[in-house]
């Protein structure tokens, strides 16, 4: 199986060990990953002073993606909605006219998805717990969606936007626990930390709150906005809080590495600034 | 042909001049005081007063009216413009397809009622009770429907049995009604008079019965039927008196046979049969949305979220006490995911519930969240009550249930107060709305817009006149309370006496027919129907005739001139036009059902226009062509003008939103052919402003 | 209190124009989308409904200027409940976008909006990230997409922007 990967703008500069988890998880599983040389910012950083210029940039980043013949596949929520959002506009004509006069071409008709999505549709359940050599049965984690991965359901149809469940599948998959929590579909708060900081960690503290609740051993997280809000940003929110949370936060690929039984640096642990180290004796790994 | 002339109290007096071979020309002193014998083939002008008044003094169909009072006499224009009328009139006919009358004979005077609801029951009786037949067909093992599965009714809180069963005793005591239990229509061929429809019985497993109830005793299977618990094999006080067994939840394992006083069989078969029937009467009722799709709102996900149904069922069997209550109203209601409309009854439901709950609980915390509270009429004096009876309403629509700390929380806006709430209750209760029945809809042919019958939506026109045998009761029609049920059921049941009436319907309405040699069966025209009495039968486009209002959209869509209008076929209108329009004029083709009735106004209220304004009179805006356009403007026309009415008030619901979208391709055209593409307009006109008919005509004029 | 006098009756049909703000005149006020928000849940200042409401009303200016407009974390909670079927979301972004056009841009955008001009991205690439990942076995990444700039210059949006 072989796909185009987007990389946007956050995960290859600031989230290598993303970015090197999804590909080496990916490898395990057999699937092949084609750059897309040239690809920008999915454009979603425009969307809100013009939605059409966020639109073309997006559809630019589609048409590379078309040359090669492959399916998208994207490591961040935001860029999937962006890029999926181009991909319906596409079939306007107005803004398919639009593009054409900027010189895009879209040879073949290829489909947009996130990694985690990819694994649940093309790979499949059993495929992955087949491949699972190091169960995760000790650690009860949060697994958090974020906002674009299932919504808006209109841009999607995929798993459901009022009560989710694929990604817990893939979380139990490794054999962890998939805690059970309030408020699962609550934002981040990513979008509002450029607007209002303080409003964006108070956000982020209530499912970091949740985690503590819930003794969580981590927020597996399955987007890098997310992640600056939740690992990032965790110290301000414990000081506006006045609370301890230590709680790592990790991407699925590493979750789904380490049970997999990658080495720790095709994961890229040493990256996460909440050092996992007591969730990896929990499991018998090291950091 | 004949053509009979008004003198309109001596104000017309037509001077001798040759109408054509084959025509003659009479002219009486108040035309519309005299009868006149006239063949049903025969042609006939019909020239006097305004055709809104003739058409119902003279009723042939294939007859042109000329408007000699509204538009020649009152408005004091010369008497050459009526021979003009009468002329391009005379035109017109000798090219028009005659109408033919139509004769459908009621073979059978014998009803089908689907449904033994209350609405269902209702019908009957009143149908037996003018010694009709009737044969009822009911999908559960009892009759009763709803109401049957109700403790109450409201307003006030009245035993459903005060309603319910004497209704059912009054139908029985007629012994012209057969009922079917457990039946259900499979499928229904014919037309009004002379119906077959196939039924299909489903085993009900007990076949002699005494009552005892042994069997329920020792059925080992409970089953939660909305709210209340029951056996696999059970009985409900409607009627038949014998239990039934729901094969659905049986498991089959034989303990009632063992027990049974009477004859039980497990292994019954069902049975087919015929039934044939002049008329049938839908009264399927109220199916309640499946409110589990509104997933926020976590029914059948979260314990202690119910139905408005199960709520009442299960406080009143004493299997709910509840403590804090909060009732989400509009649960999938005018919401565009899951039922567009609203159901009309579900506020005065809920408020039932309400006031049902209050009463057994006096320590009760109840909750109302309604994003609008619609209560009409008398309910107002409910909703009253429940306030003084210290029920909070909350205005908003709430976003979700979810569970917290073993109890569920209900999370709204409260927009009296702008205040976000949580409400933590043990009960949430889900008022949604009904579905309609479709799928029995379906099986009749009978024609759907936003999901409920048509007829209902046009019911001002009067269905009653359509030679249709198909007639819908009660809550099948639209979600209704019982009261309205019962009005509407004994509309129907009128309906059904005044057809059997008769022993024959004559139709001479104008109606869409179809020459076969002409057609290429390219189904424009079933599209374009808005009543969708057109299909294919056997690769022929088929017109039923009963269905079939006479629009003539159908016959202006052909692209082969195939499908023509009786009374009214393009190439008629072609004529009546060319006859008519001279250098200069301009030509208004107006709707009858609005824009035509301006120009009388005009004329009653001495609004003046010019007299070179040559109106025609057309079934409906949607029924222009193009070509009538050109017709006119190459016989010098100035201009056209087509009125229709305005906007989702359309006679023949669609028609002038079909004349607009021909509006923008009628100017491509003119312009193509080097007319002025602005000589054309389409207005809106309604039936009283003749104001604004004159200022657009003359406007034109200049 | 709102005085009407100061309404723009045009501002509803102007916001309409906008890509996603094309069913605004659906909303009937039922506040789903506000009791769904995560915003307005820990932030009041912030009220999807009323937002929509004011702009029903005409009323631009309080609209436009409102720096709470911009506090919409496009989540698309509100889309997915809606019963009129409008992507709330998409709406608050078509007004936000009619903002930017009347020269409202938050001046976080205009940052934004300066790197995607020289860089093609949100973020710098210097050499040491490149070096990082190539010992990490990360293939290399472009350090600018200029073809970013031509779609700028198309839809013109510069100007807008820096009013």
């Amino acid at each position: 199986m072989k796909y185009a990967l987007f990389l946007g703008c956050t995960v290859p500069v600031r989230a290598q060990h993303y970015e090197l988890s999804a590909r080496n998880t990916a490898h395990a599983l057999g699937i092949e990953f084609e750059e897309m040389s040239g690809a920008s910012c999915c454009g979603f950083p425009m969307k809100a002073v013009d939605a059409e210029t966020s639109l073309l940039i997006a559809a630019r980043n589609i048409s590379i993606a078309s040359a090669l013949n492959l399916n998208i596949i994207t490591l961040c929520n935001s860029c999937t909605a962006m890029l999926s959002d181009a991909q319906l506009e596409l079939q306007n004509n107005s803004f398919y006219r639009k593009c054409k006069e900027l010189g895009f071409a879209f040879p073949h008709d290829v489909t947009v998805k996130h990694y985690v999505r990819m694994l649940y549709e093309d790979i499949g359940i059993a495929k992955i717990k087949a491949a699972v050599k190091k169960p995760l049965s000790a650690l009860n984690v949060i697994a958090h969606y974020g906002c674009h991965y299932m919504r808006p359901s209109y841009l999607y149809g995929f798993d459901d936007p009022e009560v989710p469940h694929t990604f817990d599948e893939l979380v139990t998959a490794t054999g962890a626990t998939s805690v059970k929590y309030p408020d699962k579909k609550m934002c981040c708060g990513g979008s509002v930390l450029g607007v209002d900081e303080a409003l964006a960690v108070t956000m982020a503290n209530h499912k970091l709150q949740i985690a503590k609740t819930e003794a969580a051993d981590a927020l597996i997280s399955i987007c890098p906005f997310c992640t600056v809000m939740y690992e990032d940003n965790q110290r301000k929110a414990e000081e506006k809080f006045e609370t301890q949370y230590n709680l790592p936060v990790l991407y699925y690929p590493q979750l789904l590495g380490l049970s997999f039984g990658l080495d720790k640096n095709a994961v890229g642990f040493r990256f996460n600034r909440v050092r996992p180290t007591a969730l990896l004796a929990k499991v018998g790994g090291e950091s | 042909m004949r053509v009979l002339v008004c003198t309109c109290k001596g104000k017309i007096q037509l001077p001798k001049k040759d109408l054509g071979p084959n025509v003659i020309l009479e002219q009486h002193d108040d035309l519309c005081k005299k009868k006149f014998q006239i063949k049903p083939d025969e042609k006939v002008v019909i020239a006097g007063c305004s055709p809104t008044v003739m058409e119902g003094l003279f009723p042939h169909a294939t007859a042109e009216y000329v408007n000699l009072h509204e538009h020649v006499v009152l408005p004091g224009h010369g008497i050459e413009k009526a021979w003009d009328l009468i002329t391009a009139a005379v035109a017109k006919l000798e090219h028009v397809t005659p109408v033919t009358t139509r004769v459908f004979p009621i073979k059978h005077k014998e009803v089908i009622v689907i449904g033994g609801g209350i609405a269902g029951i209702e019908v009957t009786s009143q149908l037996a009770r003018n010694g009709i037949t009737v044969t009822m067909i009911e999908q559960k093992p009892f009759l009763g429907g709803t109401v049957a599965q109700l403790d109450r009714l409201y307003p006030e809180g009245t035993p459903y049995g005060h309603t319910l069963m004497p209704q059912i005793g009054n139908m029985l005591q007629n012994d012209t009604s057969r009922i079917y239990t457990n039946a259900e229509v499979t499928g229904v061929t014919g037309t009004v008079g002379n119906y077959t429809v196939s039924l299909h019985t489903h085993p009900r497993g007990v076949i002699e019965c005494t009552n005892c109830g042994k069997c329920a005793d020792v059925c080992p299977v409970e089953v939660d039927d909305a709210g209340k618990m029951r056996k696999a094999i059970y009985y409900e006080p409607t009627y038949p008196d014998i239990y039934a067994i729901d094969f659905d939840t049986c498991t089959r394992c034989g303990e009632c046979v063992k027990v049974c006083e009477g004859k039980i069989s497990l292994d019954e078969k069902g049975i087919d049969k015929e039934i044939q029937a002049g008329a049938i009467v839908v009264a399927t009722g109220l199916a309640w949305y499946d409110v589990a799709r509104v997933e926020e709102y976590g029914y059948k996900r979260l314990d202690g979220v119910m139905t408005t149904l199960e709520f009442e069922r299960a406080v009143t069997s004493g299997r709910l006490n509840p403590k804090k209550i909060v009732f989400i109203y509009c649960a999938g209601s005018r919401d565009s995911k899951h039922l567009l409309y609203c159901s009309k009854i579900c506020c005065f439901l809920g408020l039932k519930e309400a006031k049902l709950v209050v009463d057994r609980f006096p320590d009760v915390q109840v909750y109302i969240a309604a994003m609008d509270m619609r209560s009409s009429g008398t309910f107002e004096y409910l909703y009253n009550t429940l306030r003084e009876r210290g029920v909070s309403f909350i205005k908003g629509k709430p976003s979700e249930v979810f569970q917290r700390n073993g109890n569920l929380v209900v999370r709204t806006e409260d927009l009296y107060t702008n205040e976000l709430l949580e409400i933590e209750a043990d009960t949430v209760v889900l008022s949604s709305g009904f579905t309609p029945d479709t799928q029995t809809f379906n099986k009749l042919g009978v024609r759907l817009e936003h999901d409920f019958p048509i007829l209902f939506e046009n019911a001002s026109l009067g269905n009653m006149e359509l030679p249709r045998g198909i007639f819908t009761a009660g809550a099948a029609t639209f979600p209704a309370g019982v009261r309205d049920a019962l009005i509407d059921a004994r509309k129907a049941a009128f309906s059904v006496v005044n057809l059997f009436h008769q022993d024959k319907i004559e139709m001479q309405q104008p109606n869409a027919v179809v020459n076969e040699d002409l057609c290429s069966v390219c189904r424009m025209c079933i599209g374009t129907c808005p009543y969708g009495a057109i299909s294919i039968v056997e690769d022929k486009i088929h017109v039923d005739e009963t269905l079939c209002m006479g629009c003539g959209i159908c016959a202006i869509t052909c692209p082969s001139y195939a499908s023509q209008l009786e009374g009214f076929n393009p190439a008629a209108l072609s004529s009546h036009i060319r006859a008519l329009v001279r250098q200069g004029d301009i030509l208004a083709l107006l709707c009858k059902w609005s824009a035509y009735n301006a120009t009388d106004r005009a004329a009653y209220d001495r609004v003046a226009y010019p007299q070179n304004v040559r109106i025609i009179r057309v079934p409906c805006s949607g029924a222009v062509d193009i070509s009538h356009v050109m017709d006119a403007l190459q016989n010098g026309a100035k201009g056209v003008l087509i009125g229709g009415c305005y906007p989702n008030a359309c006679h023949y619901a669609r028609g002038n939103f079909r004349a607009k979208a021909r509006e923008q391709i009628l100017r491509i055209n003119l312009d193509l052919l080097g007319f002025n593409k602005n000589s054309v307009r389409l207005e809106w006109i309604g039936k009283d402003e003749a104001r604004k008919f004159a200022s657009i005509v003359k406007e034109m004029n200049k | 209190m709102i005085d009407l006098k100061n309404a723009d009756v045009n501002f509803k049909w102007e916001i309409i124009k906008h890509e996603g703000g094309e069913q605004l005149l659906k909303c009937f006020g039922c506040s789903d989308c506000a009791a769904s928000c995560p915003v307005r849940y820990f932030d009041e200042r912030y009220n999807p409904r009323k937002i929509i409401r004011l702009t029903l009303l005409g009323l631009k200016e309080q609209v436009l200027s409102s720096p709470f407009l911009w506090f919409c974390a496009h989540c698309h909670a509100c889309t997915e409940r809606c019963p009129q079927g409008i992507p709330v979301a998409e709406l608050i972004n078509a007004i936000k976008n009619y903002a930017v056009e009347n020269g409202f841009c938050p001046e976080g955008y205009k940052v934004q909006f300066d790197l995607l001009k020289k860089l093609g991205r949100l973020y710098e690439v210097e050499d040491f990230d490149l070096k990082k990942r190539q010992k990490l076995g990360l293939p290399p990444i472009d350090k600018t997409i200029p073809e970013v700039v031509k779609i700028l210059e198309y839809t013109g949006i510069e100007k807008v922007v820096k009013r």
